[in-house]
């Protein structure tokens, strides 16, 4: 045993039990420490409860969806919430907005625009506007008519829109019949 | 009698931040606010003591070949298991929270502070675990005082607030930026050389020697 | 993208006097400005390689896996055995080179720019890919050789002078930091 146990092979085998037993014990740690993560941008948009389900990979034209939750609010209507980063348009970069729909219907029940991309000159987007699509169907959006979205630089407003597409193709090819 | 010894050395004698100068990086970008100080001091402390006992049980263990990649390797650990707690604690509180985000890049590069590497391979490696424990302490007390003075300064000369308390309107916006942070800094370390060194020349003159240093080098 | 990487590594985000990275050798061995150009020039090289194996194990090797909490364990590793082979390399092929700069070598692991460069290649929204990690690497790396030759020149003069007693050394390197980072905070104005 001895001989084995010359100087070299003692040196690798000490590192290699030290980080065996730092690894093990942060691996037990990471566990315990867990911190769900925060899904208050989805209540901000309509709230309720969510849980985080699998982004399905659904290819999109205009955007990506990063994060996909659902859940239902307080009577029971089941939500699905969309975490989409969109493509920009011109001079506008990618926006990020949550959109919330609900699940049978796919109506828009709340959206907000998270993240503003950044543009060549500041704007002012019309809340309202937002909020007016509540009650409309996903599926009744139409690419490129911004004036359902929102009203200001018209780069940006294509940019807000495409997030809307995003979210239009990717329940459709979720949920949809 | 023994802790005291290393309780002076650790706060003033040889204090990491003001005397031995080391792990700058973290003392500059984290003293711009108090708290920050505070923050970063505490958990600086966290991972000199633990990785100092840690250390100090397995100094006659480790051969000396390997011993600092296996410093690291503790000093890592302990890092992650910090920059965990903090994540976890500050979901639970936005003060924490608001430590964990200033700290931002710093909390990993605790890892390469000099001050913990340096004391692992100077003190706990050659001493017992009581005393490694407490140098390690110690050497945290030290340097988390200085870097929340530090903060205490930039802020309330910066920001006219401490700990985000706001006391008065007045702010020369340059203690908040970095030249404001090397230049207090620099200031900081003359005026504690000139104190200490005036302390140092009184003892000497009348005969005791509280403060004069010991061999406890770095 | 190269052009946005470059102003803010260098100038805009310089990782000595904004970032507050790398001030341990930028300190210590900025007294002449020979070693200060070495000194920057292996960290810059370092930074790179550094960028180019730590960027792809987390992104593709780490994340899918579910390990990120062994990031800095797994980066620290990277990072010294980096410089450890680095050094073996040096010391073979030239040893003149090995002369020159092989006392810095070893201390390149524990300078804050290094893991902080593998770090914030993680978030920097400037980076998207492996291409632009080694790109940051490469700029962040020229702006601390920047800083570290310039304070070096400043310092070659200033020990020339008559300091006060107890300004020597630190603190008169801080206050000359300090005028060189309120220089570079100019940059901090410009949007891009």
């Amino acid at each position: 045993m001895k001989k084995i146990l010359t100087p070299s092979v003692k040196c690798v085998l000490t590192l290699v039990i030290i980080a065996v037993v730092c690894v093990a014990a942060l691996a037990i740690l990471n566990d315990l420490l867990y911190v769900p993560p925060d899904f208050s941008a989805f209540s901000n948009a309509y709230e309720a409860e969510y849980d985080q389900v699998e982004v399905a990979d659904v290819a999109t034209t205009s955007g990506k969806v990063l994060l996909a939750v659902e859940g239902s609010d307080s009577q029971g209507k089941q939500l699905v919430g969309l975490y989409i980063e969109s493509a920009g348009y011109g001079k506008a970069k990618a926006f990020t907005v949550i959109i919330v729909l609900e699940k049978d219907t796919g109506i828009i029940l709340g959206s907000y625009i998270k993240e503003q991309g950044s543009s060549a000159a500041p704007y002012d987007y019309d809340e309202s506007k937002l909020a007016a699509l509540n009650g409309t169907n996903i599926a009744d959006i139409v690419p490129k008519d911004p004036e359902m979205v929102v009203t200001g630089a018209t780069h940006s407003s294509y940019a807000v829109m495409n997030a809307f597409v995003t979210a239009q193709e990717y329940y459709q090819a979720v949920y949809g019949e | 009698m023994k802790v005291k010894e290393l309780a002076l050395d650790g706060i003033v004698r040889q204090n990491p931040a003001l005397k031995l100068v080391l792990g700058t990086c973290s003392i500059l970008a984290l003293s711009n606010e108090a708290i920050n100080g505070l923050g970063m001091g505490a958990a600086v402390t966290f991972v000199l003591v633990c990785s100092n006992l840690v250390i100090s049980i397995l100094r006659n263990i480790i051969p000396d070949k390997v011993r600092i990649p296996a410093f690291i390797l503790i000093i890592a650990t302990f890092v992650t298991v910090v920059k965990m707690l903090l994540y976890y604690l500050g979901s639970k509180s936005a003060a924490i929270m608001g430590i964990y985000n200033a700290m931002g890049v710093f909390l990993p590069l605790i890892v390469v502070n000099c001050i913990i590497l340096a004391r692992a391979e100077s003190f706990a490696s050659h001493n017992t675990i009581g005393l490694s424990v407490m140098d390690g302490l110690f050497m945290g007390i030290g340097y988390t005082v200085a870097l929340t003075l530090l903060g205490a300064v930039r802020e309330i000369l910066g920001n006219g607030s401490i700990f985000g308390v706001a006391l008065w309107n007045f702010k020369i916006a340059f203690f908040t930026t970095p030249a404001g942070a090397f230049m207090t800094y620099g200031m900081f370390i003359a005026l504690f050389t000139f104190v200490y060194d005036r302390i140092v020349r009184k003892q000497k003159l009348g005969g005791a020697k509280i403060l004069k240093p010991k061999t406890t080098e770095v | 993208m190269v052009f946005s990487l470059a102003i803010a590594g260098i100038f805009i985000s310089n990782y000595v006097v904004v970032q507050f990275l790398g001030i341990c050798p930028f300190l210590g061995l900025s007294k002449k400005v020979d070693s200060a150009l070495g000194m920057g020039v292996a960290v810059t090289f370092v930074m790179v390689l550094a960028s180019l194996i730590t960027y792809p194990i987390y992104t593709y090797i780490m994340l899918p896996n579910g390990i990120e909490y062994l990031e800095i364990i797994v980066f620290i590793f990277v990072i010294a055995s980096l410089v450890q082979i680095l050094e073996m390399v040096i010391r073979k092929m030239s040893p003149s080179l090995y002369k020159a700069m092989g006392v810095y070598l070893p201390l390149i692991t524990t300078n804050c720019a290094i893991l902080g460069v593998a770090e914030i290649n993680l978030t920097y929204e400037l980076v998207t890919g492996v291409f632009s990690a080694a790109l940051n690497g490469l700029f962040s790396g020229i702006g601390f050789t920047l800083a570290i030759v310039i304070l070096a020149g400043l310092r070659e003069k200033i020990d020339k002078l008559p300091t006060p007693k107890h300004m020597r050394g630190f603190p008169i390197s801080m206050i000359t930091a300090g005028i060189m980072a309120m220089a570079f905070y100019v940059f901090t104005f410009i949007t891009m």
